[in-house]
């Protein structure tokens, strides 16, 4: 039995992919004051060599696997850093930028880090932290700058 | 009466019904067996006041399960009128239901008894209306709050594993199937849905394989055979799939979706004539009026794909005509939208079209307004495409993208992007039509446009790599049968009607 088709009255536009649409959440600690962001702010948090929030606590970008697709975008969308030129750019921002293995471990050490901010897939957020709307949008609404194939 | 109420709940809730082991009428399996050594406090709980809702409630569940949709709603239904404050069973209809009346007066109906439940059942209402009411960031969150207060629930990492999967989150979702399957090796439709998230990487022998594990665990169910001849069709073993569409049948004679994949397959098999009396009998089969619709019109669509346009228009036209004896006005006005999709001359396919569109303005209030805004996104994009000015397309591109900004669906957000990038090759600029086009990634129409772009803007890898998945496309429907046929004639010679 159609596992997908069973639930779409029109479903034909739901069928099998050639290539994935993904949308990348910004998050933060559940008690940072802010809930938004613009692409500007987001792009000046990796330009200065102390990166602050607009109160002018310090900012931590924490992201997970450099190759994973959330990385990838956040880094070529809103910091224009090509893929070759990924491994440099964050080596020469190790003190601002925190490396981690998964979407898991980035919304455990976002959600127990205050002023941090970190990017995952919307599909694994979870209460323990705040989904930050960029330029006005949050995941998954149309026109949403972190969303790509 | 309130502290009663309170007893009664907190006995049920303690009691039995957590959701995986409480339908003393099953078939005790192995796998039944070996789940209920999950103890009460690693699944989530299932409240209500009535014992028998309970029994019905874990039976659709298990329905649900084996993709007998109308009979698990059968089954909730019965428990909500044993127990009208049971909001587990309002979700679950929510989930499954397609009609969306149906869906939203549940919805209410769930937000409205989520007090009395359990802080589990209460993330899985909120989940439910978060992605049911465009709240996608709350509800995806309350889906993840929920997975990790019941980590072990293998039936709960199953049902968020299929919902991911339908948003084509396949890693995600093969994550969780592996998660309940390492709870329980024998739990047969985690391997249905393994075998679906194997298919959508195109990697056949490993979907057969688990559809294989699915037909062995549960050999006289028919839906396991279902999805076995599937994964057969899609790698193009055609008469094999017949063989276990066959079986299924056998083994239920009522199972009416093996029966209407029969017609789909002697269609993708260029088999017109017996596609249209497999047809025939899923039509007849149909539990209700909104499947006869469309297979009705999976019938007309047969014809297109011998280029029989008289015959596709009568079949088309008589289609239109059941559905609005049926009253369903948008498979009504779909009929229409897809003769004027292939329609030779544009001024026939513009009268098509309003005609679709105003039986759709007609019925506004009587319909869904997402089905009514979906269907209509899909006849702007047809306009688009069949205007005789650009002027006039892109006039029409600006009220669809109007309505996808206006919180549409994503669907409605796909068929902007593919008009949007249709008419932006139709003006050879590719490079900005080619960002459009994949988001409309599992259209052939837009896919024959990309690969267009891709071809005129150099991008020979792309180009290549989609032109043999669209050769081997082989998910029926109107899109396909107006592309694939062609394009495999041709032998990969793609030309843009624009």
């Amino acid at each position: 039995m159609k596992m997908l088709g069973t639930l779409c009255l029109l479903g034909a536009l739901l069928a099998p992919a050639t290539c994935l649409a993904r949308d990348v959440a910004v998050i933060t600690q559940k008690d940072n004051a802010f809930s938004a962001i613009n692409s500007a702010d987001l792009q000046k948090l990796l330009k200065t060599d102390a990166p602050k929030w607009p109160d002018g606590s310090k900012v931590v970008v924490i992201l997970g696997d450099p190759g994973s697709v959330e990385s990838r975008f956040l880094l070529e969308k809103v910091f224009k850093v090509a893929p070759s030129e990924m491994t440099a750019f964050l080596e020469g921002h190790k003190d601002t930028i925190l490396v981690l293995r998964s979407d898991d471990l980035v919304l455990k050490a976002v959600a127990g880090r205050p002023g941090s901010i970190g990017v995952v897939n919307v599909y694994s957020i979870n209460s323990a932290v705040k989904v930050l709307r960029v330029d006005g949008k949050l995941p998954l609404e149309q026109g949403y700058l972190l969303h790509g194939n | 009466m309130k502290l009663l109420r309170f007893l009664m709940l907190l006995v049920l809730i303690i009691g039995a019904f957590s959701w995986s082991a409480t339908a003393s009428d099953r078939q005790k399996s192995k796998a039944e067996k070996k789940a209920a050594k999950q103890t009460k406090a690693e699944t989530l709980p299932v409240t209500t006041s009535s014992a028998a809702a309970a029994r019905y409630f874990a039976n659709g569940m298990v329905q649900y399960e084996n993709h007998r949709w109308n009979l698990a709603l059968n089954d909730w239904h019965e428990a909500i009128n044993l127990d009208p404050k049971f909001a587990l069973a309002y979700t679950w209809i929510c989930l499954t239901t397609t009609d969306p009346a149906e869906e939203s007066s549940n919805r209410a109906q769930a937000k409205a008894t989520m007090k009395d439940a359990s802080p589990g059942e209460q993330l899985m209402v909120r989940w439910m209306a978060g992605i049911h009411e465009n709240n996608y960031v709350e509800g995806i969150s309350a889906m993840n709050d929920l997975l990790a207060m019941y980590p072990r629930d293998k039936r709960l990492n199953f049902l968020i594993a299929y919902w991911l999967y339908r948003q084509d989150q396949y890693d995600l979702a093969e994550k969780l199937i592996l998660k309940a399957l390492a709870e329980d090796q024998a739990y047969a439709t985690a391997y249905n849905q393994l075998a679906y998230i194997y298919s959508r990487r195109s990697d056949y022998p490993k979907a057969i394989e688990a559809a294989g594990k699915y037909v062995k665990l549960l050999p006289d169910q028919p839906n396991p055979h279902d999805s076995y001849a599937e994964m057969l069709r899609l790698s193009g073993r055609f008469e094999e799939a017949l063989v276990h569409y066959r079986m299924a049948l056998k083994i239920d004679p009522t199972f009416y979706i093996s029966q209407k994949e029969l017609g789909e397959t002697y269609a993708l098999m260029g088999d017109g004539e017996r596609s249209r009396l497999e047809y025939g009998k899923a039509i007849h089969e149909a539990p209700s009026n909104g499947l006869k619709a469309e297979y009705l019109q999976k019938s007309a669509m047969t014809y297109l794909r011998d280029k029989q346009y008289d015959l596709a228009d009568k079949a088309f036209l008589d289609a239109a005509e059941q559905a609005y004896a049926m009253e369903q006005w948008v498979w009504e006005a779909r009929a229409h939208r897809i003769m004027a999709m292939y329609q030779p001359d544009s001024a026939t396919a513009m009268k098509e079209l309003d005609r679709a569109e105003a039986i759709l303005k007609a019925r506004k209030g009587f319909v869904a307004q997402t089905d009514l805004d979906e269907e209509k996104a899909r006849i702007w994009r047809v306009r688009v495409e069949r205007e005789r000015s650009l002027a006039a397309a892109h006039k029409d591109l600006d009220a669809l993208e109007e309505m996808a900004n206006s919180g549409g669906s994503v669907s409605i957000a796909r068929t902007y992007h593919g008009a949007a990038g249709t008419l932006l090759v139709a003006q050879d600029n590719f490079s900005e039509a080619i960002p459009h086009l994949e988001e409309d990634f599992a259209n052939p129409l837009s896919m024959k446009v990309l690969l267009t772009a891709y071809e005129k803007s150099g991008a020979n890898e792309q180009a290549n790599t989609l032109r043999k998945k669209l050769r081997a496309w082989r998910i029926p429907g109107i899109e396909e049968a107006l592309v694939v046929p062609d394009l495999r004639s041709q032998d990969g010679a793609v030309v843009s009607q624009k």
